[in-house]
This record gives C-alpha cells, sequence and structure tokens, in this order.
C-alpha cells in the first residue's frame, strides 16, 4: 500500500495529527502500564467539594499515564480507570486496605490543628 | 469517657486527653481497662515529648542540637525515632526530611501551635533548600548521632505515628485486648479487632464529629494516617502557611492535595505515604505506584482519588 494515499488538504492534516496525539497516549500508557497495574487510581468527586468540584462536567485528570476519568456530576458520578475498573470495583487492593463501614467511627482521621 | 451505645456496635470505651501538642485518644473494647489504657498512653506520650520535642529545653534532641558537629549517645526511644526518619526519608526520596528543623522555624513554627497562633504574623524569612537526611549520621553500635552544624531536627511527621504505634502494641499486651491509639487523628491499633473493625472517620479535620465526617472505613490491624494542608496553619506576613514543608525549598508546600489519607502496616507505614504525597504534589499519583498502600487523596478541587484499593463509597 502506498504509503500517502490521501490528498495533502488541512483536514486530512488534522486527522493525521490527531492520530499521532491518540498514538502518543498509547505510546505514554504502555510505557506506563506497570503503575496502572500495581495501583489503580480512581476518583470521584468529594462530598464536601468546593464548587469547582461539583457538577462540572467530564473531567480527565491523571499522573504519570494512570489516568482515571470522572463523568458526569457530584456525588452521583461513575468512576473508572483506564485499565476498565469501575467505582471501588476491580481494584488493585492492598493487604491492608480498608473496607466501608456503616459503624459510627471510633476517632476521625484528618489534619490535626492542635 | 465515651460509650458506643448502639445496640449493633460494640460498646467501646474511650479516653482523651491533651499530650505532644495534639489530642491523644485511647478506645479500648473492655471499660474495666480504659484508665490502665490511659495511663499506659500518657507514659508513653510524655516518654516520647522527653525524647523528640523539639520545643522543649530539656528533651534529649535539644542535646544534638547543641552538640551538633559531635556524636551524641542518645536513648534507645530518640535512636529508634531517627532511624524510623531516616528510613522515611530514603524511602520517598526526600520528601519526608528530618532536617527540616529550622525550615520549619523560620516559618514561625518555633513554638506550640497555640503560641504560634496567639503571636502577630512574623515577617518572612529567607528560605532555602534544607541540608538533607544523608548528613545525618547514625550509629546503632554506639547509638550515637551525629548532624552537621547548624542543622535542627524536626521528627514531627513520623515521631508522632511511632509514639502511636509503640503505645497501643504497649496497651494491647498490657490489658491483653484490642486497642485503638489516634493521636491528632493517626491512627494505630492492635490485638483483637471489634466485630467489624475499627471504624474510622475520615474528614479534613480530626475534630470532625462521628457525624459529619466524609466517610467511614474499617480497619482490622496496623494503622491510618491523613495529612492535611488546610488545618495546622499559620500566618506569615500576608500569606497562610501551613506545618507540611517541601525539603526542596525550605517553605510551606504548596496545597495541591487538601488531605490524603493512607493505611499501612502501621501508622509509621502510613503516615510516610501521607506527608510524602502532600510534598510530592501532582506527581503523587505515579509515585505512590511504588508503596503497597490503600490512599484517599482529596485534590484541591475536591476530585478523591483513591489508590491500591482505597475504597470509594458506592454510587447512586
Amino acid at each position: 500500500m502506498s504509503p500517502i494515499d490521501q490528498p495533502n488538504t488541512p483536514e486530512n492534516r488534522d486527522k493525521a495529527r490527531s492520530r499521532l496525539r491518540t498514538l502518543t497516549r498509547g505510546a505514554i500508557f504502555a510505557a506506563t502500564g506497570a503503575t496502572v497495574v500495581i495501583g489503580v487510581v480512581v476518583s470521584r468527586d468529594h462530598p464536601g467539594a468546593g464548587s469547582t468540584g461539583k457538577g462540572a462536567g467530564a473531567t480527565t485528570s491523571g499522573s504519570s499515564g494512570s489516568v482515571s476519568t470522572s463523568a458526569g456530576s457530584g456525588s452521583s458520578s461513575s468512576s473508572s480507570s483506564n485499565t476498565g475498573s469501575t467505582g471501588n470495583t476491580g481494584n488493585t487492593g492492598s493487604s491492608s486496605s480498608p473496607s466501608i463501614s456503616q459503624s459510627t467511627p471510633t476517632v476521625t482521621s484528618g489534619g490535626s490543628s492542635g | 469517657m465515651t460509650c458506643t451505645t448502639d445496640t449493633h456496635e460494640p460498646v467501646l470505651a474511650t479516653r482523651s486527653f491533651r499530650a505532644i501538642g495534639t489530642t491523644a485518644t485511647v478506645v479500648v473494647q473492655d471499660p474495666a481497662a480504659a484508665d490502665s489504657a490511659e495511663r499506659m498512653l500518657a507514659a508513653e506520650l510524655e516518654a516520647f515529648d522527653l525524647a523528640c520535642s523539639r520545643f522543649r529545653e530539656d528533651s534529649q534532641l535539644q542535646v544534638v542540637h547543641a552538640n551538633a558537629g559531635s556524636s551524641v549517645e542518645v536513648g534507645e526511644l530518640l535512636f529508634e525515632a531517627l532511624r524510623v526518619a531516616l528510613d522515611a526519608a530514603e524511602r520517598t526520596g526526600g520528601a519526608v526530611d528530618p532536617t527540616i528543623g529550622n525550615a520549619i522555624a523560620a516559618l514561625g513554627y518555633d513554638a506550640d501551635l497555640g503560641e504560634v497562633h496567639a503571636r502577630p504574623p512574623a515577617p518572612p524569612q529567607a528560605l532555602g533548600a534544607v541540608a538533607g537526611y544523608m548528613h545525618v549520621q547514625l550509629n546503632p553500635r554506639t547509638r550515637t548521632v551525629r548532624i552537621p552544624r547548624g542543622v535542627r531536627l524536626d521528627l514531627g511527621s513520623t515521631a508522632k505515628a511511632l509514639a502511636a504505634d509503640r503505645a497501643v502494641t504497649r496497651i494491647a499486651d498490657g490489658i491483653g485486648g484490642g486497642a485503638l491509639v489516634s493521636l491528632g487523628g493517626d491512627v494505630a491499633v492492635a490485638g483483637p479487632p471489634p466485630t467489624g473493625g475499627w471504624a474510622v472517620g475520615i474528614a479534613r479535620e480530626s475534630s470532625t464529629p462521628a457525624g459529619m465526617v466524609d466517610q467511614v472505613v474499617a480497619i482490622m490491624h496496623g494503622g491510618l494516617a491523613s495529612s492535611a494542608t488546610a488545618v495546622r496553619a499559620w500566618k506569615v506576613g500576608d500569606r497562610q502557611v501551613h506545618h507540611i514543608v517541601d525539603p526542596r525549598t525550605g517553605d510551606s508546600v504548596a496545597p495541591y492535595w487538601v488531605l490524603v489519607s493512607a493505611t499501612g502496616t502501621s501508622c509509621v507505614e502510613a503516615n510516610i505515604v501521607t506527608t510524602a504525597s502532600i510534598v510530592w504534589g501532582e506527581q503523587a499519583l505515579g509515585r505512590l505506584a511504588g508503596f503497597d498502600q490503600s490512599v484517599r487523596l482529596v485534590r484541591f478541587d475536591g476530585k478523591v482519588f483513591s489508590v491500591n484499593g482505597w475504597p470509594l463509597e458506592p454510587t447512586t
């Protein structure tokens, strides 16, 4: 097949650049795949979030290839990672992973103001 | 002091008091053991304060400062705290560095936080990179430490977590039952847990009432710690700073994460990750891949990130 089978128009140049960006993201993901396997990152808006956290549209965030996306708005948003796990399922848990509790907390862990 | 009375929950006995500049809490399953547990915790914290405080003139740490440049024999407790601090520094690539003593004092945190808050805002001082943990020399054979001249240490980050770990082990062994110790929200548990585990609330401030926390999680063993940038803060000139220092700049870390919580096989393990994550900022998600711990991070815009299996609330 000829390497050049499309006319050199501005539209086709844009399409080529788009494909290149996709391939580059794929290469970055492949290079950092170990990160994703070890530590799946999922995200969601904080229940007590500031104004920018609630009601936002689709948001993409990530670091070092562990990209996580959160679509929708507020606390009802669903979360997914680029490994296909969603929400709080399918994660690579550690031996000391906590679990959700319905009990009244005995103590609270947070910042200590003194 | 407080007993949980819900018939579906275990009855726990809680004792709280002020120590080492924070709120110390011990929780046990046997109410008859609560007084004994409180005494053991108080004794452990007094020993830590005498060994590690940078505010007490009579602490062993001040002897090390006064003899900077020379090897100083120290007690087992301070030596252990130093060893843990240097280990944390090495494992985090220097993000959690005990040689920030001068830097945090230059930011104005040179006394108990109550005193710092009571003073008018201090003028800003020149800041710079800290000396670095690699210049602290420990000799386990002689139990001596040598720091460079002019360097001061701050063991606050890891020493508090170590105190929680040591205290809860001592208490659980002493009373022959399960126990939880919280030092300003840095939590360690030991012994048999209650049914369903130890329930710990997660919130930006450890003083948040139980009914107002963001999330409640249960741990069965080890520890759970949180680090935050919105509390333990004060004014320098016209800007607000907080207690977590970036060793590369000597300045208070720009708050990319407002709250980071983590579990670990101990409170120290959890604390190392939470403090380092605050310092790493945006790079934390990638760096945490090297740690086998569950972490919950709340970004400045309120978005919550879960790493290594920290559970998010089910979506509705």
